[in-house]
């Protein structure tokens, strides 16, 4: 694998042909848009991928904005995807047909809303009591509780509350490193960002003694995969 | 359309950036060089990660097919007790060569989609 | 990690803005390919793409049910 072999850099996968024209993309290079395994891709053809820099990133999150605006439904590829050609990248997204299809409707005419949530102790964890079985059976029950507190977020609840049906989907992660205890992403209609900055605002106390710290709209980058 | 910009507290950023770093490091694709001045540390430490990361795909698939009925009481047994006695495992040997469990950096992000 | 430097540049000198967009851009984008780069004394030799190589067992064994003798 040379460097100077031209390789197709992916962008993301996009509901449709843009609305607009492609233009250009992060290395300057004219962006295209190809039918790949029955799902619309948008790439560019680029002698190396770009290295991550401010500049880079928040070029890339432009020119995906930019191309949202005509289109129902985007799903960002993480940054720097590279494939040799149109059809490798043929290969890698047929794989994963099906998933992605469906996450290109679950994102269809929405974007993401980030809540960060902050404090010195995590919520505790409901405790579950598994009846019989020997010690592997109880190892396995309660990996299988470390795996499912994992993508739990019971300090949000009262917010949940707030947001009632603006959020459409929620992907969560729990880091618990104080003071960031998690990360979760919600789902939201296109528009709803200003309704659920408000919701959060007015939900501060009620979410004490944690605290919530917003952003977005973005496009919806962590809604790729299925929920865990 | 721009982001909203949070606010934060300065503890709060550092602690937001070192997070990140950990998971970016984890998300860039993994690249192994055995380190001359001690190969014997690096080979084991790509061993333990590789078996720590088959680990953690082999505990998946065993807590989905639980989830899902498709084991039995003694295969959930079984599978159970191997998972158990391979955790310890791993750990044991990972700490003879002062090796800890963030040192087997596994990240299953896009391989965890695999299955 | 050439990578790995770039990363810790934007997160240290990034305003806060910068982190959400580093999070979302390199953490969270849709992934299709999983892949492994073995080398010895910094030379890159072997690559390897994992989705070809690892599949859940249960896929497989109904994969071989459905195809063709």
């Amino acid at each position: 694998m040379t460097p100077l072999t031209p390789r197709v850099y992916l962008y993301a996968l996009l509901s449709g042909p843009p609305a607009c024209e492609a233009g250009i993309g992060v290395c300057a290079e004219p962006l295209r848009v190809v039918a790949v395994a029955g799902l619309v891709a948008l790439v560019g053809d680029v002698a190396e991928p770009p290295a991550p820099t401010a500049i880079t990133l928040r070029a890339q999150d432009t020119v995906l904005r930019r191309l949202s605006a005509g289109i129902d439904a985007i799903l960002p590829a993480r940054f720097g995807t590279l494939v040799e050609n149109d059809t490798a990248l043929a290969e890698a997204l047929d794989r994963r047909r099906p998933e992605l299809a469906r996450a290109l409707e679950r994102v269809a005419g929405c974007e993401q809303m980030t809540l960060r949530v902050w404090g010195e102790c995590a919520a505790a964890a409901p405790h579950f009591e598994v009846a019989g079985g020997g010690p592997g059976t109880r190892y396995l029950a309660g990996r299988r509780r470390l795996h499912e507190r994992a993508s739990r977020v019971p300090e949000l609840e009262p917010l949940r509350q707030r947001l009632g049906d603006l959020v459409r989907e929620e992907r969560a992660e729990r880091h618990d490193r104080p003071p960031l205890l998690a990360t979760v992403q919600h789902l939201v209609e296109r528009g709803a960002g200003g309704r659920y900055v408000d919701a959060v605002h007015a939900a501060r106390e009620a979410v004490a003694p944690w605290r919530v710290s917003v952003s977005g709209p973005w496009l919806p980058y962590a809604f790729g995969e299925e929920a865990a | 359309m721009s982001a909203r910009r949070p606010v934060f507290e300065v503890r709060e950023l550092e602690s937001l950036r070192a997070e990140l770093e950990r998971q970016a490091a984890l998300a860039a694709a993994p690249r192994w060089n055995a380190d001359p001045e001690d190969v014997q540390r690096s080979v084991a430490r790509l061993v333990l990660t590789l078996v720590e990361f088959i680990r953690q795909l082999l505990e998946r698939q065993a807590i989905r097919r639980m989830e899902g009925g498709t084991l039995s009481p003694e295969e959930t047994e079984a599978v159970g007790v191997a998972l158990m006695r391979l955790e310890e495992t791993v750990r044991d040997i990972a700490s003879r060569f002062g090796l800890e469990p963030d040192d087997l950096n596994v990240d299953l992000g896009p391989l965890g989609r695999l299955l | 990690m050439r990578r790995g430097d770039h990363l810790r540049e934007i997160l240290e000198t990034g305003d806060d803005s910068m982190l959400d967009l580093v999070d979302n851009l390199l953490t969270r984008g849709v992934v299709i390919s999983g892949e492994v780069m073995l080398g010895l004394a910094g030379v890159d030799l072997i690559y390897v793409r994992l989705q070809a190589v690892l599949c859940a067992a249960d896929r497989v064994e109904e994969r071989s049910r459905h195809s063709r003798p």
